[in-house]
């Protein structure tokens, strides 16, 4: 008997202390944590993400918990604290229900009922939300539309940003995210834009620290973090190579003396290959590595621009873009044309900025310290990730359940006004968890209907954490919501005229009204139900006293050395 | 347990009055417990994936290598709103450390005491003298992993309506039923004012704020000592 409750109380244990250090970071009116070092860096954040994986977690529970909070992270970019806490929520519904049990809940009984639960998230929870939520996000949509119309995109990013990051800084930051993405999107339809923006991210964005976030912008062309090392002003479309390797590579540290005139020989390679260039009218040289001095001579005397040791991934990102050709005699160099050069400075470095003929652009994302900076650039990131989401579960779904106007959206430039109309967004502030809630509790098909309320009543810890500070406001929001639901539902079966859905606007006088995914909430459920799925049928936990390497037969050899207390440490999983 | 038999019968029902309050005191608890652990965690203890042996409460590491449990080490002995709960406990450590030093083993009678020295006169003892009773019973066995408050903690039995003043019987069974050994008692009283009167001397000669502060909690320790010596043997 003891075993069963340990594996039941010891989850409960860690989520619980895992959701009180993310607690104090949740919603528009969380705070920051800061995290300091013995050497004097500080980090200020309040991106779930980090904040876990700064902490020291050795139990290996708890390291599950991480590995499945990033990769839902990775996934859609949202929402990892609040998989914490609908996490905890659920294993606490699960322990107090035993009380009503004739006896405690058995390893095999916590299976099935993760089992159970997992089988909600796949029958259910889908059925709800194409049958019931769906409708009523797109009803909402169409009835506000006079003030969502055209916005659509701008108050996904105002939602999204609002519960990450402070009130000032969320609306700067929201005004040059969406200048970023409308300036990209120019001249490709809006999912290859997302796409191409959410896998680019890291090239297309620059840092710089020691500014005000309201020093953020757009700037055209790629910025590369780099100073040019030979400068010359260019006017025009310029013809740029990019090498890859060192002009001066051959034998320049081997003095071998088997020719007397054996330097004048390499030389004499360098200035063929220099001359070959001329020959070419390249006037800027962008070199992944660094070039010795005599080519930066030749470089000022021939008026050519060149710029070193920029990063590898970038200069191939570049390429990619730009459609390089590479020279037939030489692998390692290839001709792009650029529209422009430019030497800039930000906050005090010097950079280079190259114009393309696309429509590239670069964020350039300011904060004061390097700890804001990096959550500016999380949040920024994960802004992306979760439209990309939205936009790839839109793609995704079958045509049949789209309606007739959305067929031709993907070739239109309106992906969001489609979305919108289809129900694929829903205001923020809890609207997406009472529905559920409502939902679950009164569905009279489902099969399974203690799953359905344990989850229910988990699924309002959220919107009441948002609304800790007031609890009374938070019933009271419930009570109008659940009115609303209530008239909706008799005229939707009386078939009259459809009443005016207030929630979403009248908790939000004060804030600013903001969109989220659908998709994304869903995502979020159905993670944190897989989460608990392999976390309850954790059959053991066997500890070792090295680390385990990969690999079967190396772990046999240790298994022989040492002599564990305990057994070894794996799980063992019994789905 | 049959499983589908089980869900088939099984109605949800709203909980009793009772099981309402049981649950109540649990989770208040567990929330205390996960409030501290997060704590914590937030100032850089290690998480590590081992259990309390005495309340199975995962343990935490400092950076001092130093393992921790949180409900062992505060709340259970928590009681004293007065006293501000660190300080009492880090005096009430001291202690422990310089009986344990400077006293010989007692001799241990083999059985571990069945009754813990807490229902003399039916309460709960109060913390500062828990500690010194902790004291009398003697060094924990040596194979202790975790730190010295072992001896006074836990929550083995954990009636919900008590949460934080019971204690276990000791581990180790050095420990002497003290009710029926009046050679015990009046043996250990001696070791008691001889080290009364062994700190009294050095606190004479004490030249340091901080060794004086240290002898003056003895000598406290010691008194209350002798006072839960007398009770104990009064009764």
């Amino acid at each position: 008997m003891q075993e069963e409750c340990v594996s039941l109380q010891v989850c409960v244990s860690v989520v619980g202390a895992l959701e009180c250090v993310v607690r104090r970071c949740l919603g528009p009116d969380g705070g920051s944590v800061l995290f300091t070092r013995d050497t004097g860096e500080t980090l200020i954040t309040r991106h779930g993400q980090r904040l876990l994986s700064a902490l020291h977690l050795q139990h290996p529970m708890a390291r599950m918990v991480l590995d499945c909070v990033c990769a839902h992270a990775k996934a859609t970019g949202d929402g990892t604290k609040s998989f914490i806490f609908l996490l905890a929520a659920v294993l606490r519904g699960i322990q107090d229900s035993h009380m009503h049990r004739k006896g405690s809940w058995s390893v095999p009984g916590l299976r099935n009922l993760a089992n159970r639960l997992m089988a909600v998230s796949r029958k259910e929870l889908e059925d709800i939300t194409t049958h019931k939520i769906t409708p009523y996000a797109s009803l909402y949509c169409s009835l506000h539309s006079y003030k969502l119309e055209g916005n659509v995109l701008d108050l996904l990013i105002g939602g999204y940003i609002s519960g990450r990051v402070g009130i000032g800084q969320a609306d700067v930051l929201k005004q040059v995210l969406c200048e970023f993405y409308h300036k990209v999107s120019k001249d490709q339809n809006a999912a290859e834009t997302i796409s191409f923006i959410h896998s680019n991210f890291s090239f297309l964005h620059t840092t710089v620290t020691g500014l005000p976030i309201g020093c953020s912008e757009v700037i055209e062309g790629l910025v590369v973090t780099r100073d040019w090392s030979v400068w010359t002003e260019l006017e025009g479309p310029i013809k740029a190579l990019i090498l890859y390797e060192s002009f001066g590579a051959v034998g320049e540290n081997i003095f071998v003396c088997i020719q007397r005139d054996y330097v004048l020989c390499t030389e004499s390679i360098m200035k063929q290959k220099l001359a070959s260039l001329l020959d070419l009218q390249v006037h800027v040289i962008l070199s992944s590595v660094k070039q010795p001095e005599s080519v930066l001579q030749w470089a000022r005397l021939n008026r050519i621009s060149l710029l070193e040791c920029v990063d590898l991934p970038q200069l191939e990102f570049l390429s990619n873009i730009s459609t390089a050709e590479t020279l037939p005699h030489a692998a390692l160099q290839q001709l792009v044309m650029l529209k422009y050069c430019r030497r800039m400075q930000l906050s005090g470095h010097r950079y280079a900025c190259l114009g393309m003929f696309s429509h590239m652009h670069t964020l350039v994302l300011c904060a004061p310290a390097p700890g804001l900076l990096d959550q500016t650039v999380c949040v920024s990131q994960g802004v992306f990730a979760m439209l990309q989401h939205l936009s790839e579960s839109f793609c995704q779904k079958p045509a049949n359940t789209r309606s007739d106007q959305s067929q031709n959206v993907l070739s239109s430039q309106d992906l969001w006004g489609g979305i919108m109309h289809a129900g694929g967004v829903i205001p923020v502030g809890g609207t997406f968890e009472f529905l559920l809630h409502h939902y679950l509790l009164n569905e009279r098909k489902s099969c399974d209907p203690e799953s359905c309320r344990l989850l229910a009543e988990a699924l309002l810890c959220l919107p009441r954490t948002l609304y800790a500070h007031n609890h009374r406001r938070f019933l009271n929001i419930q009570i109008r919501f659940l009115n609303d639901l209530k008239r909706w539902d008799k005229t939707k079966e009386q078939e009259s005229e459809m009443p005016e859905l207030k929630f979403g606007f009248g908790l939000s006088e004060s804030s600013a009204l903001g969109l989220e995914s659908v998709s994304g909430k869903k995502q979020l459920v159905v993670s944190v139900l897989q989460c608990l799925h392999r976390l309850l049928c954790v059959g053991a936990i066997l500890h070792t006293r090295s680390l385990l390497r990969t690999g079967l037969q190396t772990y046999d050899e240790e298994d022989e050395e040492e002599k564990p207390e305990r057994s070894d440490f794996t799980q063992s999983t019994d789905a | 347990m049959a499983l589908n038999a089980d869900d088939e019968d099984f109605e949800w029902e709203p909980p009793s009055e009772a099981e309402m309050k049981v649950i109540q005191a649990r989770r208040e608890r567990q929330d205390k417990i996960s409030k501290l652990m997060g704590d914590y965690l937030l100032k850089g203890y290690k998480m590590l994936g081992e259990c309390c042996e005495l309340c199975g409460t995962i343990l935490l590491q400092d950076k001092q290598k130093k393992n921790y449990c949180v409900a062992c080490q505060e709340l259970d002995s928590d009681i004293d709103k007065d006293n501000p709960a660190l300080n009492a406990q880090a005096a009430l450590s001291q202690v422990r450390e310089r009986q344990l030093a400077i006293q010989p083993l007692p001799e241990s009678n083999g059985a571990s005491s069945s009754e813990p020295p807490l229902s003399i006169t039916g309460q709960p003892r109060p913390e500062h003298c828990e500690g010194a009773a902790s004291g009398l019973r003697g060094p924990p066995p040596a194979v202790q992993p975790t730190p010295l408050a072992v001896p006074t903690a836990s929550s083995t039995f954990l009636p919900p309506a008590n949460p934080a003043l019971q204690t276990a019987p000791p581990v180790g069974s050095s420990g002497s039923t003290l009710l029926h050994h009046h050679p015990t008692l009046s043996s250990a009283e001696e070791a008691v004012l001889h080290k009364l009167r062994w700190a009294t001397q050095e606190l004479q000669h004490a030249a340091s704020v901080e060794a004086s502060i240290q002898l003056c909690s003895l000598i406290r320790g010691c008194a209350e000592s002798l006072r839960s010596l007398k009770e104990l043997q009064l009764s």
